[in-house]
């Protein structure tokens, strides 16, 4: 077996930015999974991803979605202290939804490559709700050692549950 | 014990090659996964990264259905009878540096005797408005199990040193 439960966050409760800390370099990929739903009663409303702590504008993030009724491709923020923003339910939304985020990171221990990240997002609110494929990028060379996870706009979330995989690889080529 | 995803081969670019090929791909699982992070010499900000199965170069059998935002425009299109696939993106030598793509293709039930679909979701972030991310499906007319797969650049242009390039073999439980 090769994708290895790292560590879960569940049920947080405001508190702030929830962090994987001490994260394992020994593996290839990370995939984060994640149900999630905000704190706070704003539309629309993300939650967002930092690396290692990192506060500068070290980071970018691009996205196509649709909305139910027309589709967008954005360039979400150029040199933005946040790797990634996925959709989530504000807190007035439809009660008892969470939104459902797949997160993929390659090579996160690299050192000598910047961090892509790629999420597959979206909820449905039986008459509203967001889906789309989403992309950040940390600009630095250091392995992802944390990702610190929060609500995009006060840095708090309610989260059902947060799970971190580490994912493995072969060291047949196969070629 | 069930199985849930096994490394099956990784191959990483040297620099010194266009396509990257996985060839005798064990016929024991039921789906594959091929993750890759790429990023390629040829002159652009991206490019489109291709497949092919089974070393088939030659036939019309591919096809595909893209939709894909370009960080500013969102668009759909199609290929029809072409002799490869277009199924993912990469960063070329002109993206920020150091950046690399990140990309997931998913071949459900490789081995069966139906026509062969696979799924792409993949992204190439940029420090600057423009940066693609795209989901694909494919389709190659053909019956024969997959055997090998070969990613490619669409111009022909070397991966750059550090791509790499991680398969998987899926298997469901029970099996």
């Amino acid at each position: 077996m090769t994708m290895i439960h790292i560590a879960t966050i569940t049920q947080a409760m405001g508190g702030g930015l929830k962090t994987f800390s001490n994260i394992p370099q020994n593996f290839a990929h990370l995939q984060i999974r994640m149900n999630n739903r905000d704190l706070y009663a704003t539309t629309p409303s993300y939650t967002y991803m930092r690396f290692n702590g990192d506060m500068g504008n070290t980071a970018n993030n691009h996205n196509v979605r649709g909305d139910g009724a027309s589709v967008t491709a954005s360039a979400n923020q150029i040199n933005a202290n946040y790797v990634i923003t996925v959709p989530q339910p504000a807190n007035n939304a439809l009660a008892n939804v969470y939104g459902a985020t797949i997160i993929d990171i390659l090579d996160y221990s690299s050192t000598t490559k910047f961090k892509t990240a790629r999420a597959i997002s979206g909820y449905d609110l039986n008459g509203s709700g967001f889906v789309g494929l989403y992309s950040g990028m940390w600009r630095d060379t250091s392995a992802i050692t944390s990702i610190g996870i929060g609500s995009a706009y006060q840095e708090d979330a309610t989260f059902f549950r947060v799970d971190l995989y580490g994912i493995g690889i072969s060291e047949q080529t196969g070629a | 014990m069930a199985l849930v995803m096994t490394p099956i081969y990784t191959q990483t670019a040297s620099g010194s090659a266009s396509l990257i090929t996985f060839n005798n791909i064990p016929q024991v699982y039921t789906d594959l996964k091929l993750v890759c992070s790429t990023r390629s010499a040829g002159a652009a900000v991206d490019i489109v990264l291709y497949v092919r199965l089974n070393g088939d170069t030659s036939s019309t059998n591919y096809s595909n259905t893209r939709l894909y935002g370009t960080g500013s425009a969102v668009a759909s299109d199609r290929g029809s009878s072409l002799s490869y696939a277009s199924s993912g993106t990469g960063n070329a030598a002109n993206a920020t540096a150091s950046t690399y793509s990140n990309n997931e293709f998913y071949f459900p039930n490789y081995t069966s005797a139906n026509f062969k679909s696979w799924i792409g979701d993949g992204v190439a972030e940029n420090n600057a408005t423009a940066a693609p991310q795209v989901l694909t499906a494919n389709l190659w007319r053909n019956t024969n199990a997959i055997s090998s797969i070969t990613v490619g650049d669409f111009g022909g242009n070397n991966f750059a040193n550090a791509s790499t390039f991680s398969l998987y073999g899926i298997i469901r439980s029970g099996a």
